[in-house]
């Protein structure tokens, strides 16, 4: 489970300590710890935010499923990846795919570009 | 091309509107290009110069009470007597109240500032389609501002990809 700690003022923050294994396992240390201080915090009721019309219904979507998450578990990914027929890449890593494997993310950005005219 | 070419009018006091979108202190965290200082001091300079100016002037928030937290300070002590309008939509253009606020102006040159929008102002500033690309909730952000037209294809990031009504 991600390590969220009960809301402040209506806000949600991650647990500092616990930050950089559960968000960010396969980053280096100190930019870990960098992105642990520097959170943005979320607001409680986000979580139960309205969608009107959920545009994957209408448009292509890619989905890069990330094996090893423990912010949102695998399987989780693979329902919402299924959901609407996602073209689907999987890699292993952390939460934190975008500083971890940078590549990954831009791949797939650039088959979906091209995958679209 | 068949529009007739306007001549050019520039922006005056007579015919310009100011709106301010989303200076709340829940989203000041999320600016990452300048210090939250610097954006201050710009958007009260900003609503300063319009109100010596006699502009219109037009604020809104997102979800004040739920999720985002009130406007700065800074700025509501800049504007004293002028209403927030509070919204339940991210999108500012599709909130009836808001709408009717920057009409009954009657001007048609307007100034924006904002930043939750943003993922709407810079998907209608792009010459041709948009691909837009979410992480984690970033996937709700890119849900629900996806239907727009010049939207091609959604990437979701290990991201949610909430159906109707509810997120996750």
């Amino acid at each position: 489970m991600p390590p969220i700690l009960p809301p402040k003022d209506g806000y949600l923050f991650l647990d500092k300590t616990k930050f950089p294994d559960s968000f960010a396992g396969d980053v280096d240390r100190k930019t870990a710890v960098f992105m642990a201080d520097s959170q943005v915090p979320w607001g409680v009721d986000a979580l139960g935010g309205a969608i009107t019309e959920p545009a994957w219904k209408s448009k292509s979507s890619w989905y890069l499923q990330v094996r090893d998450d423990k912010m949102i578990p695998y399987p989780a990914q693979q329902f919402m990846a299924k959901r609407a027929g996602a073209t689907v890449v999987e890699v292993p890593r952390s939460h934190a795919i975008y500083v971890s494997n940078p590549k990954a993310v831009a791949d797939l950005i650039e088959q979906a570009a091209s995958g679209i005219k | 091309m068949s529009e007739q070419p306007r001549p050019y009018e520039p922006l005056t006091s007579e015919n310009a509107a100011l709106v301010l979108i989303d200076h709340q202190l829940g989203l000041m965290t999320g600016v990452r290009d300048y210090s939250t200082g610097e954006l201050k001091h710009n958007v009260v300079a900003l609503a300063k110069a319009a109100k010596a100016l006699k502009l219109p002037i037009i604020v809104t928030t997102t979800a004040r009470d739920s999720m985002w937290g009130p406007t700065f300070p800074e700025l509501v002590e800049a504007l004293p007597g002028v209403p927030i309008i509070d919204r339940s939509s991210v999108n500012a253009f599709d909130d009836p109240k808001v709408a009717q606020a920057i009409t009954a102006t009657g001007r048609k040159k307007l100034i924006f500032a904002g930043d939750v929008s943003a993922t709407k102002l810079i998907i209608d500033s792009q010459p041709g389609s948009v691909i837009l690309v979410g992480h984690s909730y970033g996937g709700a952000v890119i849900t629900e501002a996806g239907t727009d037209p010049k939207v091609a294809g959604l990437v979701y990031i290990t991201a949610f990809r909430p159906g109707q009504r509810r997120v996750g």
